[in-house]
């Protein structure tokens, strides 16, 4: 993916992160979590895990590339925003349960205010012309963002014909002719995984 | 139907989406589009196309979309609902795994399963533009929009805020 990318490129670029600093104790340890994951929600556009990087490795030092990108996988890996679960994993290796509910709070409770308060805008003035048109302009771009995604994810897979069978049995299932994901996670997924464990042997 | 109840749809229809969106929420956009605006009426096309760009240009994390659909549908607390439906669950998830994972690191069940998602998640993607673009692209003009951006996004490293800046100035441009 190209969040991946960037993160990995810019990891390479940073040799010099060695020692790894101690989390501090206590409350002080949680403000620092939520401050830390707060500053990586609010900046960047779409994705945070851009700067995830920059904050928890370069800035703060509390992880080294390595941990990092083995942290990354693990959360891309797993369902749900990439985000929530880096947050989960580092606070819960720093402070346990109380570190991963003050990384998570960091995620989104200052986020959130702000999307209630642009939603309560778009209610209000959603429908003047020319807001009316700068916002189908952007959501046509952004689905155009989507595609880019894909493009971006499909890359390495050019040459993988079963991936290409699996890729596009997703897609004309979900995509085409709307089945729900969940049956068609529930046909696709295990299938997959069996022919790559399978191939593995 | 009363609040309660439309904030257990949302708490209970959110929850499974976050349990199934491997790879990121944008995987599960076509399901929710499906729920929110095919069968509970809940918003447009336009609506769920709008949203999603707001998500994307607007600082914070994309999977907030769904707090701006809670909102929609319920105001403050139907926000707050449909963020913690969608964090909760896979938070839970990656709490309980987090610890295991660094463990089993080599363990070959491990590299199938990462091995065995990935395409399925790839085509989910795809299909999640599918949906949007079908949401916002009402004539040839918004769908060229949709196809100059990949195009633009792929081939350049220009900032997306510039992308989506110029896509809306089109957009303002279009509908006059």
């Amino acid at each position: 993916m190209n969040r991946e990318a960037v993160a990995k490129s810019r990891a390479a670029q940073v040799k010099d992160v060695k020692d790894i600093a101690a989390p501090r104790e206590g409350v002080d340890g949680l403000v620092d979590l939520y401050l830390a994951f707060m500053q990586i929600s609010l900046s960047g556009f779409g994705g945070a895990i851009n700067w995830a990087h920059h904050a928890l490795v370069q800035q703060r030092r509390w992880m080294n590339d390595e941990d990092f990108a083995e942290t990354l996988s693990l959360c891309q890996f797993l369902p749900g925003p990439n985000i929530v679960n880096f947050a989960m994993c580092l606070g819960q290796r720093q402070h346990g349960l109380s570190g991963a509910l003050a990384a998570l709070a960091g995620v989104f409770s200052v986020a959130l205010f702000i999307f209630v308060l642009l939603g309560f805008l778009y209610s209000e003035l959603g429908q003047i012309a020319f807001i009316h048109g700068f916002l189908s302009g952007i959501s046509a771009a952004a689905a155009g963002f989507i595609i880019t995604i894909g493009v971006r994810l499909a890359q390495p897979h050019r040459q993988r014909p079963l991936s290409i069978v699996f890729g596009l049995a997703a897609f004309v299932g979900v995509g085409m002719l709307r089945f729900p994901l969940l049956n068609v996670m529930l046909v696709l997924a295990p299938l997959s995984v069996a022919i790559a464990w399978w191939r593995q042997l | 139907m009363n609040q309660g109840s439309v904030l257990l749809q949302i708490a209970t229809r959110f929850a499974l989406l976050s349990l199934l969106s491997f790879g990121g929420v944008n995987v599960v956009l076509p399901d929710a589009h499906r729920f929110v605006v095919d069968t509970q009426h809940w918003l447009t096309d336009q609506q769920f196309a709008d949203f999603f760009a707001i998500a994307q240009a607007a600082p914070g994390p994309n999977f907030l979309m769904f707090a701006l659909i809670g909102w929609q549908v319920a105001g403050v607390l139907g926000a707050v609902t449909a963020t913690l439906a969608i964090i909760v669950p896979a938070g839970t998830l990656a709490f309980i795994v987090g610890g295991l994972w660094h463990r089993f690191r080599n363990a070959p069940w491990r590299r199938a399963i990462q091995t065995g998602l990935a395409p399925v998640t790839i085509g989910l993607v795809f299909s999640s533009a599918l949906v949007l673009s079908a949401a916002a692209d009402h004539d040839w003009l918004t769908f060229a929009i949709t196809v100059l951006t990949a195009v633009v996004a792929l081939g350049t490293k220009l900032n997306p805020l510039w992308v989506f800046a110029a896509a809306g100035l089109l957009g303002i441009v279009i509908m006059s």
